[in-house]
C-alpha cells in the first residue's frame, strides 16, 4: 500500500467505511510509516472535534426548544406554498391544527384599539409614531408626553414586530417608574421578560424593569419573575442580567444566595457569587468548593 | 526538586522586599503587603488571584511593583484573618508570577482584596487570571491577557492587543490594538486599533471604532457599531444591529429586532421580525425582513450590484438617485389594498391573480435590483 | 402551543417495540388514526430534529424543517408500502427537505452560518462556567459549522447522517436514493474536504 492510498484508506476508515482486508493492510502500512500513523491520529482528532463541536452546540433535546416556542408568524415568500397546505391538512386532521390555526390568528389584526406601526426616534426628545385605530393616522410628540407613552406601552404589549418591541422600550426605559401607566408598563415588562421568545427583548425587559427593583419595598411578584428568569432563562446573558438586576434589590442577600444554592447551573451559581462578592456579602463555602471541582481557573 | 520547590525557593529570595503596613480607615481594617523586584530582562508576568481584584498599570520605571490591599470590617479577629493572605512572587524560566494567596474562605468574614501591579517597560506580555475578583489595566503597551471567572474587565489605554475573557461580567475597553472580548454580560469596546472579535452569550455590544475586520456575535441584546476599516459580521440572536459605517462589505444578522446602517457598502442585512433602514448605500444589498419594514437609501455615485429587498407585515420604500443605472423588478404578493408607486416615469404596474408586478428600466438601466413584498406597498422615490 | 409531539421516551417505546406493533402503528396512522400518527411522529421526533439542527444555520430553521419534515410524512404517509424501515423513509423525507433548504441558502448566498451560539435550554455544566473554554470552544463550533456548510448539499447530508446519525453505508445509498458506492464517495469527499478545512485545529491535539 503506497502512502497515498493509505491517505484515502485513512480517510474512509475515520468514518468506519473499510473492509477487514483493506484495514489490515492499513494498519500494517501505519505500523511502518510514521507520517501515515500521524495522519491516523490527526484523523481520530478530526472525528472527535466535529462531534465534540456538535455536542457544544446543543444541551437539551431541541425538542424542549421547539416546544416552548411561542407560535410564530407564517412563513416567508416561498414557504407560503407550505404554510397553506400545512394549515389545510392539519385543521382537516385535527392534530397541530391548534398550532396553525394560533399562528395565523397572531398574523392578523392585532387585538386592542389600535396597531403601532412604526417609530421613528431620530429626532429625539421628539418621537414619531405611527399607528392605525379605524383609520392611519401618525402623532409627533414628545416622548415624556402622555399621547406618546400610550402609543409606545401599547407597542410593548402589541407589536407589530420584535424590533418596534425594542424600540418602544428602549424610549420608555428612562422614564423609570415615573412613566404615565406604571403598573400597565411594569405588567407588560413582567411579561415580555417571561414570554417573549427573543432574547434581546428579555434582556431590554430587565433593563427597564430596574427602576422597580430598587424600591425599598420591590413588589414579590416582581422579585418573583426576576429569580425565575435568573433560574430557568435559556440564555445565559439574560440569566446574568437577571441576577445583577436581582441584586439591585434591597434585601437580595438571602435570595441570591437560595438561587445559588438551588441552581444547578454553575454560571448561574457564579453570577450570583459575583454579585454576592461585589456587595461585600460573604459567599457560602460550599459553592466555592463546588465551583473550584467544576472548573476554575487555577 | 518539583517545580513547586523551585518557586518556593525562588519566592523565598524575592519575599525578602515585602514590607507591610496596617491601618485604619473608616471603620475597616486595612493590611497592605507592598513589594518589588527588579525587572532587567525581557520577562513574561503572569498575575493570579482567587478573590482579590486586579489592577495593572504601566510605569517607567524599572521595578515590577506590587500591593496587595485588603480591607475588613474592623474587629479583634480581623487583624489575623488579614495576616492569613500572603503575596508569593517568583521567577522561572523568564515568566515572573505574582500570586495572591487566600486561606479557606469563611463565609463571616468577607474581605475586599486587591492586587494592584506596576508593570515596567522591560516586560513582554501580561497574563491576569482572578477567579472572584475584577480586572482593571491602564497605560499598558505590551499584549494582555485578562480573564475572570465572575468580575468585570476593564481596560483604559492599552498600546497592544488584548485579550478579555469573562465568565458573567461586562468587559469595557477604552482602547487597545487587536481585541479579543468574550463574556456573558456586555461588551462595550471604545476603539480597537486593529480587528475586533467581540462575542458575548447574552449583553448587548458597543464598539465605536475598530481600524480592522469586525466580527460581533450576541446570543441575546442588540450590537451597535461605530465605524469599522474593514469587513463586519455582526449577528444576534435577538437585539437590534446598528452600523454607522463599514468601508468594505457588511453582514448583519438578527433573529429579532430592527437594522438601521448609515452608511456601507455591500450589505447583507437579515431579520426576522424588525424594520430595516438603510440610509445611505454605496453598493450593491441584500435585505431581508420576515415582519417588518424596509427603508433603502441608495447614495449618488453608488456602485451598483445586483440587489434584493424582501420584506414582509411592512412597506419596502427605495431611493433611486438619478444618476444610478438600474432595472427594477418589483412585486407585490397578495396585494389588496397595495400598489406599486414611483416618481419615476415609465412604471406600468402589471396585475394577477394574488400578485402586482412591474419591471422598470432606470437611469439607462444597470444591474438587477429586485424589490419583493407580501401585502405591503413598494414605492420608489425619487430623492 | 406546543407542537402536537408527545414526550421523547415515545422514541424509546417505539425502538422497544416488536416489528409487528411497528407495522400495525403504520397502519393505523395510515387509515387516518390521528393519535396513531402523534406516537409514530414522537418515536422519530428526535432523529429529524437532530438532523434539522445539524442543517439549519439557526434555531428558528431547524424547527422549521422538522415542522416540514412532519407535514411532509403526513402527506405521503398514504403512500409509503414498507418496501424500506419506516425509519429510512423518514430520514429520506427529511434529507429532502435538508437538500432543498441547503440549496435555497446557496441560491440565497446569504444566510451565512452564525456562531453556534445557542438559547436551547442549556445543560448542566456548560461551557460558560470557564470563560476560556467557553471562548475556546465556541470558536471551534463556529469553525467546524463553518467548514460543514462549505459541503455540498449532497456531501453534507451523506456526512450528516453517517457522522452524526449513525446511520450504515446500506441505509444513507437508500435514504439518499443512490448506490453504495456513491454515497461511500460522497462521504470520501466530505472527509478530506473537513479535514483540509479544520486541519490547523488538530496539530497539537484537538482540545
Amino acid at each position: 500500500m503506497t502512502c497515498r492510498d493509505a491517505r484515502n484508506a485513512l480517510i474512509l476508515d475515520m468514518e468506519d467505511l473499510l473492509d477487514g482486508a483493506a484495514k489490515a493492510a492499513l494498519d500494517a502500512h501505519c505500523a511502518a510509516c510514521a507520517a501515515c500513523a500521524q495522519e491516523g491520529a490527526r484523523l481520530r482528532a478530526l472525528a472527535t472535534l466535529l462531534t465534540e463541536a456538535r455536542a457544544a452546540e446543543s444541551g437539551a433535546p431541541a425538542r424542549v426548544a421547539v416546544a416552548w416556542r411561542l407560535p410564530r408568524a407564517p412563513r416567508p415568500l416561498w414557504r407560503a406554498a407550505w404554510t397553506a397546505a400545512a394549515l389545510a391538512v392539519a385543521v382537516g386532521a385535527g392534530f397541530g391544527g391548534g398550532w396553525w390555526v394560533h399562528a395565523s390568528r397572531a398574523a392578523a389584526a392585532a387585538p386592542g384599539q389600535l396597531q403601532v406601526e412604526s417609530i421613528e426616534a431620530s429626532g429625539m426628545p421628539e418621537i414619531g409614531v405611527r399607528y392605525a385605530t379605524l383609520q392611519q393616522a401618525s402623532l409627533r410628540a414628545p416622548v415624556a408626553s402622555l399621547q406618546a407613552q400610550r402609543l409606545l406601552l401599547e407597542a410593548i404589549e402589541h407589536p407589530a414586530n420584535a424590533g418596534m418591541r425594542l424600540e418602544a422600550m428602549r424610549l420608555l426605559a428612562p422614564l423609570g417608574t415615573a412613566v404615565a401607566d406604571a403598573p400597565a408598563l411594569r405588567r407588560a415588562l413582567i411579561e415580555a421578560l417571561r414570554d417573549d421568545p427573543n432574547p434581546g427583548v428579555r434582556l431590554r425587559a430587565l433593563e427597564g424593569l430596574q427602576p422597580w427593583v430598587a424600591q425599598p419595598a420591590p413588589d414579590p411578584a416582581l422579585v418573583a419573575a426576576l429569580a425565575q428568569a435568573a433560574g430557568r432563562d435559556p440564555n445565559p446573558g439574560v440569566q446574568a442580567q437577571a441576577v445583577s438586576v436581582l441584586a439591585s434589590a434591597p434585601g437580595s442577600a438571602a435570595l441570591l444566595r437560595r438561587l445559588g444554592d438551588e441552581t444547578r447551573d454553575a454560571s448561574v451559581r457564579w453570577s450570583c457569587a459575583a454579585a454576592l462578592h461585589q456587595q461585600g456579602d460573604a459567599i457560602p463555602a460550599d459553592w466555592l468548593t463546588a465551583s473550584a471541582a467544576s472548573g476554575g481557573n487555577e | 526538586m518539583t517545580r513547586l520547590g523551585l518557586m518556593l525557593l525562588m519566592a523565598a529570595s524575592l519575599l525578602s522586599a515585602q514590607t507591610v503596613r496596617v491601618y485604619r480607615a473608616g471603620g475597616d481594617q486595612v493590611r497592605e503587603l507592598n513589594g518589588g523586584v527588579v525587572i532587567s530582562t525581557p520577562v513574561r508576568i503572569e498575575v493570579q488571584a482567587r478573590w482579590a481584584s486586579l489592577e495593572l498599570h504601566g510605569t517607567a520605571g524599572p521595578q515590577l511593583r506590587y500591593v496587595l490591599r485588603l480591607r475588613t470590617a474592623a474587629s479583634p479577629a480581623a487583624a489575623a484573618r488579614l495576616a492569613a493572605w500572603p503575596v508569593q512572587i517568583s521567577q522561572h524560566m523568564g515568566v515572573v508570577t505574582i500570586v495572591a494567596g487566600a486561606p479557606a474562605p469563611s463565609p463571616e468574614a468577607p474581605i475586599r482584596a486587591t492586587l494592584a501591579v506596576e508593570v515596567p517597560p522591560a516586560v513582554l506580555a501580561v497574563e491576569a487570571r482572578t477567579t472572584m475578583g475584577n480586572i482593571v489595566a491602564d497605560q499598558l503597551a505590551v499584549p494582555l491577557i485578562a480573564i475572570t471567572q465572575a468580575g468585570n474587565i476593564r481596560a483604559g489605554e492599552i498600546n497592544a492587543n488584548l485579550k478579555a475573557l469573562s465568565g458573567v461580567g461586562n468587559i469595557e475597553v477604552q482602547q487597545a490594538r487587536r481585541v479579543l472580548a468574550s463574556t456573558a454580560g456586555s461588551i462595550q469596546v471604545l476603539r480597537a486599533d486593529g480587528p475586533a472579535e467581540l462575542s458575548t452569550t447574552g449583553g448587548e455590544v458597543t464598539l465605536r471604532k475598530a481600524m480592522g475586520w469586525v466580527r460581533v456575535t450576541s446570543a441575546g441584546g442588540g450590537i451597535d457599531i461605530g465605524s469599522a476599516q474593514g469587513p463586519v459580521e455582526a449577528y444576534s440572536e435577538g437585539g437590534s444591529i446598528r452600523l454607522g459605517s463599514a468601508a468594505a462589505a457588511a453582514q448583519l444578522q438578527t433573529l429579532g429586532g430592527n437594522i438601521v446602517v448609515d452608511s456601507a457598502h455591500e450589505l447583507r442585512a437579515a431579520t426576522r421580525s424588525g424594520d430595516i433602514e438603510m440610509r445611505h448605500l454605496l453598493g450593491g444589498v441584500e435585505a431581508q425582513t420576515d415582519s417588518g419594514r424596509i427603508q433603502a437609501v441608495f447614495a449618488s455615485q453608488a456602485r451598483m450590484a445586483p440587489s434584493e429587498l424582501a420584506a414582509q407585515r411592512g412597506s419596502l420604500t427605495v431611493t433611486v438617485p438619478p444618476d444610478l443605472g438600474t432595472t427594477v423588478w418589483a412585486e407585490i404578493r397578495a396585494p389588496e389594498g397595495h400598489q406599486i408607486q414611483t416618481e419615476y416615469s415609465g412604471v406600468a404596474p402589471q396585475q394577477a391573480p394574488g400578485i402586482v408586478q412591474a419591471r422598470a428600466v432606470l437611469n439607462g438601466g444597470g444591474p438587477n435590483l429586485r424589490l419583493l413584498t407580501v401585502g405591503s406597498d413598494i414605492v420608489i422615490h425619487k430623492p | 402551543m406546543p407542537l402536537p409531539f408527545p414526550a421523547a421516551d415515545a422514541e424509546a417505546a417505539a425502538a422497544a417495540m416488536p416489528g409487528d406493533e411497528h407495522r400495525a402503528l403504520i397502519a393505523a396512522a395510515q387509515a387516518g388514526d390521528g393519535e396513531a400518527f402523534a406516537r409514530l411522529a414522537g418515536a422519530h421526533q428526535a432523529l429529524v430534529l437532530r438532523l434539522s439542527r445539524g442543517l439549519a444555520s439557526c434555531p428558528d430553521d431547524a424547527a422549521d424543517l422538522a415542522q416540514e419534515t412532519f407535514t411532509r410524512v403526513y402527506l405521503a404517509l398514504p403512500r409509503f408500502r414498507f418496501e424500506c424501515a419506516f425509519s429510512t423513509w423518514v430520514y429520506r423525507i427529511a434529507t429532502n427537505v435538508g437538500l432543498d433548504y441547503l440549496r435555497r441558502q446557496r441560491a440565497r448566498r446569504w444566510l451565512w452560518q452564525a456562531s453556534a451560539i445557542e438559547d436551547f435550554e442549556p445543560a448542566d455544566g456548560r461551557a460558560g462556567t470557564n470563560p476560556e473554554r467557553q471562548a475556546l470552544s465556541t470558536e471551534i463550533a463556529r469553525r467546524v459549522r463553518r467548514a460543514l456548510s462549505r459541503l455540498p448539499a449532497r456531501q453534507r447530508l451523506a456526512f450528516e447522517l453517517r457522522h452524526y446519525q449513525g446511520l450504515r453505508l446500506a441505509t444513507i445509498a437508500e435514504v439518499l436514493e443512490t448506490s453504495e458506492e456513491v454515497a461511500k464517495n460522497a462521504l470520501f469527499r466530505a472527509t478530506r474536504k473537513l479535514r483540509a478545512d479544520l486541519g490547523d485545529l488538530l496539530e497539537g491535539g484537538a482540545r
